[in-house]
Formats: C-alpha cells, structure tokens, sequence
C-alpha cells in the first residue's frame, strides 16, 4: 500500500499548478513571437494597399471549410465520406465547399481588411480530412496552375505525425510546395498541426516540426507556429479544446480560430512590411 | 493462497510490472504523473525495459525447454505463444476500436479517429478488417503486440543459436545494422511502416535471450561500466533537459551534429536508445543483486503480480488508459487525475491477481484430478 500512498502524495501536488491555470487570462494573448518570426513576404507586402485585392490560397485539412470539424459527431462524418474506399489514400476525402467564415483563414482576411482600410482580402480553401501533404501538393499545384494568387497558406503535418509516414519526404513536399508557390509568383506561410496533448506526448512530432523550420527558413516562406501558439494557450488555460465540455465547445472552438486568424494576420502584415 | 510465482527472477517480473504501469500512464495524455515516467529521464522508454525483458523471459523459459526437450518441441511453444499474442491483439483490436469509435460518435470528438487512426476502419471496413488481421493496420496503441508477435516467431527459428550466443548476436547484429542503413521496415496499410519495426527490435529481445540462457560477466572491471553507465544516462538528461528544449541548437551547433540528434527514432530503436537501456539494464543489475529482499517484500507485489501476467495486464491496459484519458477531458481537475490513476493502477493490479489466481487454481486441479482418476484395468 506505501505506493499508493506516495502516489496520492505526488498528485496532490499538483494542485497548485491546477488552480493557477483556472485563472482567466485576457484574450488571444501570446508571449512575443511564440507565433512565428515575421520574414519578408514581397508579393504580399505589393498587394497590402488600399482599393486592391489579395488573392489567398488556403489549402489543408476539414476545418478550413468546418472549424468544428474534429468536434463533429461522427454520423455526419460517416455520411459525408461514403464512396472513399475508391481513394488509393485510406479516409481521404478532398472537400469543394465554400470555407467557412469562422475559420482561421477568414478571421485573417477580415483581420487585414481591418489593418488595411480599402483592401479587399478573398480567400479560396481546398483540402479535406485525412489529406497527406502529399496530396495537398497535387491540390496545391492544380490551383496554382488555375488562378493567380499572392499568398497561400498551407497547414498540413497532423497526417503524417499520426501515421509516422517518413519526415524526410514530408520535408520535401513541403519544399517543392514552397518552390512551386514562389515560382508562381506568391508567398507562402505553413501552417503547423494543432496542438494536442496526445501529438505531444504520444506521437513524435520533432522530425516533422524540424521539418517546417527548414522549409519556413527558405525565402518568401514564413512559419507559423500554431502548435506553440495553441499550447500556450492551454497552458494559461485560455482556450483548451480537449478540456471544453462539450456544451462549450463551439463556442470555444470559434474563439480559437478568431485569436488564430488574429495572430496569423499581425505576422503576415510584419512579414509584408519587413 | 499465494499468488506470486516465486520460482522465477523476481527482479524481471517486477521491472516489466514496472513497464507495464508506465505504459498505461504514458499512454493518457495530459497525464500529470506521466512527467515522472522512464522517457523524462532517458532516451530509452517502457518500451525498451517491456522488449529486453520479453527477450530475457524467453531465453530463460523456452532456452530451458530446448535443452531439455529439443528444438523442435521449444520452438513449437515460442509459436504457440506468438498465436496466443495474436488472438490477444485481435481481441483487443476489436475492444479498442469499438471503445474508441463509440467515444467519438457519444462525445462528438472525431478526432480520436484521426489520432488514433481508425478513421481508416470507418472509410474501408471490408479492407480494414482484413488488414488487421494481417498485421499490417495497426492504429495508434495497437503497435507494440504485433511486434512482440514477430519477435517471437524469429525467435521460435534462430534459438537453437542461443548455444552459440556470439554467432547469434552478430547475426542479429548485422540485421540490425542493415536495417539501419537501408531503412527498410515492414509496411504498413496507412503508409510509414511498422510503428515498432521488428526487424530493428529484434537486436534487443535477442540480447535478453542470451543474457538469460546462459549468463556471463564482461570483461574488465566493473568501475570501467558503472562510470560509461552513468555517463550515457547523465548524457541522455542533459540531451532530453537542455539541448532539445533549447529553441535555437540547429543555429548553435554545426548542421551534422544537429541532424543526428533529430534523427532519434524510435521505430528502428535508434543506437542512441539502444546505449540508454544497456546503461540502464547495467545500473539496475549492479544495484538489484538476484534475490534482492525488496524484490520479494509486500511493496513490490503489485508490480511483481503485474510483471508476472503481462500479456493481460497490458491489454487491460490499453482499453483502461483510453478509459482514463476520456474521464480527464470530461472532468479536468486534478481529484479526476488522481482518481485515473490510483483506480487504474488498482485495476491493473486485479487483473494480474486474477490471472494469478486463475492459473494457480487451474495447476492445482489438475494435479488433483491426475492423482484421484482411477487407473483403467490393465494400464501400467
């Protein structure tokens, strides 16, 4: 019984740490640059001007067209996703959708229209669940190809952690992603995983994150670390997806991309003004 | 009745008791004791400590019945066991995906399904199954029997070898340096391979073999491996504390060095793991000697219960930690912290008391029942 007994003493130690992180914070506050090192974003910075027209390019996963799409019940997911088993990628699903408004890549755009008087930011999304950046290349290229854009984000990075594909090829589809926006004449910012208690403790991020900073350290390419950005966030408790109850999980999940969009926006704008 | 099994090295069965536990913490994420487990102070993890024992376990256990009985009848029960593994994984697989997929659709979270990639079983279920069944979908938790499967399976065929433990070890050596160099693992149904690729683990489970069907002391005197022990282990807290915390080492140190301190992996169980758990395997040896009195005290039963039923305490395992981890996203305070893991250790502890008890119950009836049966007229 002495263990269990000296384990009941280690937990409540832990109380201390439980109560200070209650403790409300303001909103959307982030250390100093835990988002990203803002670095020069050329065709950005040319279109940053009243009366023109940023062309985004946002390609990822479910929630740039759902935001709630990992909270949602998994009978809507069953309906949506009938017909992959003819997919060569198992649960791949590439969605066509209009984005969604709440989603971080709106909350950007309405966040530079704010700091822009004039500007109008459009924002066209595609991606999908279950999507490798494998995949996302192909969707990335096509678009590319089809419409001329200054910007584009690419969040990717959660599939191949999870399925622990090879990090060296990740590294270089994310490369030739890169290559292929600058070539087309846009900048480029990628868009880490999400913070989630189990991508940090129970599946190996590091090669995968070391992969973004080598990418984000190319020119016209800039990082933004959602990952720390949203850990942060858990750890002085303001926004915690995995412990919202689910009565509060919307909301919380709508406040999350609303600080997302926010912070992407004020490194963007630094980047194109740098 | 007793329930410990006191025959064996005690020592082998608390440690992989001790595995065990730190398994089923490890695996709850956001766990808050999970910071004191073996991976926050060593390169090495539970995983490291669960596999040399197996290959301990098995070098002791089979390595005696082959000498005794011969290959063929000891190499039949390695395969014999690696079949009992594999219905144990095949029952767990449908437990665990059931339990999780059933916490997504009640609880609105799909992204278990992501995380733990079952999403695959829902988007090709007639595929899916059959994958599984070949070993070859192992979503997230369910990594670690499919390579003790085939561990055992290379086992049953090279053991004869054990009587030559050096020609063994080179053999498996050079496997594993192989596969270190060409990269090559067995593949998996979702891309990356096998999470654990047996090909590369199977260095390990062999050095237990050896190590327990024939021990031997190492050349040289002992100080020499106490101080390279604790100078690997100390190296190891200052990697794990200092340098990969730090934001900026690839800008610190030249880009050769920094590149192979990101290559760590653990899927081929990197050299760098493989050092930590022989410092650690030396330490615990020259600490703990065979017969150790805290080994046999009350304290240790826990451990030494769990140690002694792995196969299904470490199931339980998996399905109470998800359990766990639930409860902490429901209610996260820290009485619910505690609460997971005080009753899931206790439930990990029943388990292996049961499992004792079932197996104690069941020899004793048997002998039972061979001595009351009355002879058939004319049988000698």
């Amino acid at each position: 019984m002495r263990w269990m007994i000296l384990l009941a003493g280690l937990l409540t130690s832990a109380l201390p740490l439980a109560r200070a992180q209650a403790e409300a914070s303001p909103k959307c506050a982030a250390p100093e640059d835990a988002a990203g090192t803002a670095t020069p974003l050329p065709h950005v910075s040319d279109a940053l001007r009243p009366g023109a027209t940023l062309n985004v390019l946002a390609i990822g996963s479910a929630t740039l067209f759902r935001p709630d799409a990992s909270l949602a019940p998994t009978s809507l997911l069953g309906q949506s996703f009938r017909g992959a088993t003819t997919t060569t990628v198992p649960s791949a699903q590439v969605m066509n959708e209009t984005p969604s408004g709440t989603a971080f890549p709106q909350q950007m755009a309405a966040a530079l229209e704010r700091a822009v008087p004039g500007l109008k930011v459009k924002v066209t999304a595609r991606g999908g669940r279950g999507l490798s950046a494998t995949d996302q290349l192909q969707l990335l290229t096509e678009m590319l190809e089809q419409e001329k854009f200054q910007l584009v984000l690419w969040q990717t990075g959660t599939v191949e952690a999870v399925r622990n594909l090879p990090p060296s090829e990740f590294a270089q589809t994310l490369a030739d992603g890169a290559e292929k926006t600058v070539q087309a004449g846009a900048d480029l910012v990628l868009v880490d995983p999400q913070f989630s208690r189990f991508l940090q403790t129970n599946s190996n991020i590091e090669p995968y994150e070391q992969a973004f900073q080598y990418v984000g350290s190319m020119p016209n390419v800039l990082l933004f670390h959602r990952f720390d950005l949203m850990h942060s966030w858990v750890n002085d408790g303001q926004i915690d997806l995995e412990r919202t109850p689910k009565i509060d999980r919307l909301s919380a999940v709508e406040h999350l991309h609303t600080c997302l969009g926010l912070q992407l926006s004020r490194l963007v704008l630094g980047g194109a003004r740098s | 009745m007793n329930l410990i099994s006191v025959k064996r090295d005690l020592r082998v069965d608390f440690f992989r008791g001790v595995a065990l536990w730190l398994i089923f913490i490890d695996h709850i994420p956001g766990n808050w004791i999970a910071q004191f487990s073996l991976r926050n102070f060593a390169l090495c993890d539970s995983t490291e400590v669960f596999v040399l024992l197996a290959g301990y376990a098995a070098g002791i256990a089979y390595g005696r019945s082959m000498d005794r009985n011969g290959w063929v009848f000891a190499g039949a029960d390695v395969l014999r066991r690696a079949w009992v593994l594999y219905i144990a994984h095949i029952f767990l697989f449908v437990v665990f995906s059931a339990q999780v997929s059933y916490s997504a659709t009640a609880l609105d979270r799909s992204d278990y399904l992501e995380e733990i990639h079952i999403d695959a079983l829902a988007d090709a279920p007639y595929r899916a199954m059959l994958e599984a069944l070949l070993l070859h979908f192992q979503p997230a938790y369910l990594d670690i029997l499919p390579m003790y499967i085939a561990l055992l399976v290379m086992f049953a065929f090279v053991m004869p070898l054990l009587r030559n433990r050096w020609l063994l070890l080179a053999l498996s050596a050079a496997g594993y340096v192989a596969v270190r160099t060409t990269g090559y693992n067995l593949s998996s149904w979702t891309g990356g391979g096998w999470y654990f690729n047996p090909l590369a683990w199977q260095f390990l489970f062999m050095i237990g073999a050896v190590l327990s069907y024939r021990p031997f002391s190492l050349p040289g005197p002992k100080r020499i491996y106490d101080i390279l022990a604790v100078g690997i282990l100390l190296g190891g807290i200052v990697l794990l504390w200092l340098v990969w915390p730090a934001a900026d080492i690839d800008d610190r140190m030249p880009l050769w060095a920094a590149r192979i301190l990101v290559s760590v992996d653990k899927q081929s169980l990197h050299p760098m793991r493989l050092l930590s758990i022989f410092a650690l395997v030396w330490l615990v040896v020259r600490l703990v000697p065979k017969g150790a009195s805290w080994v046999q005290s009350r304290a240790a039963v826990p451990f030494v219960l769990c140690g002694q039923h792995s196969l299904a305490v470490f199931c339980a395992g998996i399905f109470l930690s998800f359990l766990g981890r639930l409860a902490m996203e429901e209610r996260p305070n820290w009485q619910v912290q505690a609460a997971v893991n005080i009753v899931g250790a206790g439930a990990l502890v029943a388990v292996g008391a049961l499992a004792a008890w079932y197996r104690r119950k069941g020899t004793a009836a048997r002998a039972e029942a061979t001595a009351e049966t009355p002879r058939p007229a004319g049988a000698t």
